[in-house]
């Protein structure tokens, strides 16, 4: 049984991964279930838009002009001028798996980094040390990896994420949302991890609670 | 405990119920939407939490009577 006490998570760092499965589906709208900011790592950014075409490409890039962008913030890290040359080498056949890791590595650093963030505009983030990052992602075990050493971050893939908003009621069914983006040409990975921080002997930390917020919230709008 | 004390929890918290024997496997599959026991082991190792080594009573009954017929008396 589970005898530690709980430390809410206070921001959301998303992967590409599930940003491209929800938009997919049409469902960015649930990140905003987190009740918390989406955090989002430039280098994540570019890897959605640099394929015209792509699935999920054309709402994302809409979504985070209009309702996301009241939720999520774009973060600058040294790995975006990297980014674009791999980029670039990928394009000319110089090396076709240049990009491969910078994605993980922007998050990881973000995790290493967190009383420094500044958004793309150069503003700082007010990120304590104490606080406690969630990723979400569907990268892995292996795209994990970076995460894994790193005993501060609560790590959620999309589909414990998705299975339990169906059973909080915030869906329906989490089963025809994976079935919708994967009509819209994306696989899902099977990957399924919930592994909270630990952020002492005695405390780790969990990420429901904003959802559970949001979920009463909703309950009482509902209210006549 | 019973799995609807568990509807609203985290599927870690799932994953630790199960791994303590407070709900069976099958629970733990329809909770967290695990596909299979491969699955649901996976989700315990990408989770962070402990396999047991030590069959629960109610295991240990199963598997007693599984193999009943083919131990001699």
């Amino acid at each position: 049984m589970n005898t530690w006490k709980k430390k809410p998570v206070t921001l959301i760092v998303a992967d590409s991964g599930p940003l491209i499965s929800l938009a997919c589906a049409d469902e960015l709208r649930l990140l905003q279930s987190f009740g918390r900011p989406v955090l989002v790592a430039d280098v994540v950014r570019k890897e959605w838009t640099r394929k015209l075409g792509a699935p999920g490409e054309e709402r994302l890039t809409h979504w985070f002009d209009t309702a996301g962008g009241n939720q999520f913030r774009e973060l600058r890290t040294p790995f975006l001028a990297v980014f674009i040359d791999a980029i670039a080498q990928e394009a000319s056949g110089e090396n076709p798996d240049a990009t491969i890791g910078l994605g993980d590595a922007a998050i990881s650093w973000i995790l290493k980094n967190l009383p420094r963030l500044k958004s793309v505009d150069g503003e700082s983030l007010p990120v304590g040390p104490e606080e406690i990052a969630l990723v979400l992602t569907e990268d892995g075990p292996y795209g994990d990896g970076s995460v894994l050493m790193q005993r501060r971050a609560h790590v959620l893939s999309t589909r414990q994420w998705l299975k339990t908003l169906e059973r909080l009621g915030l869906i329906p069914s989490s089963r025809a949302i994976i079935d919708e983006i994967q009509a819209g040409g994306r696989r899902v990975a099977r990957y399924m991890a919930d592994r909270p921080a630990e952020v002492d002997g005695g405390t780790r930390s969990d990420w429901k609670d904003g959802t559970e917020a949001v979920v009463a919230g909703r309950g009482e709008d509902q209210t006549p | 405990m019973l799995v609807s004390d568990l509807k609203r929890a985290s599927p870690h918290d799932i994953l630790q119920a199960w791994q303590d024997g407070a709900i069976s496997y099958r629970e733990a599959m329809t909770l967290t939407g695990c596909e299979n026991l491969f699955e649901l082991y996976q989700a315990c190792r990408s989770s962070r939490v402990a396999l047991r080594s030590v069959l629960t009573d109610r295991e240990l009954q199963g598997v007693e009577a599984t193999v009943s017929d083919l131990i001699g008396p």
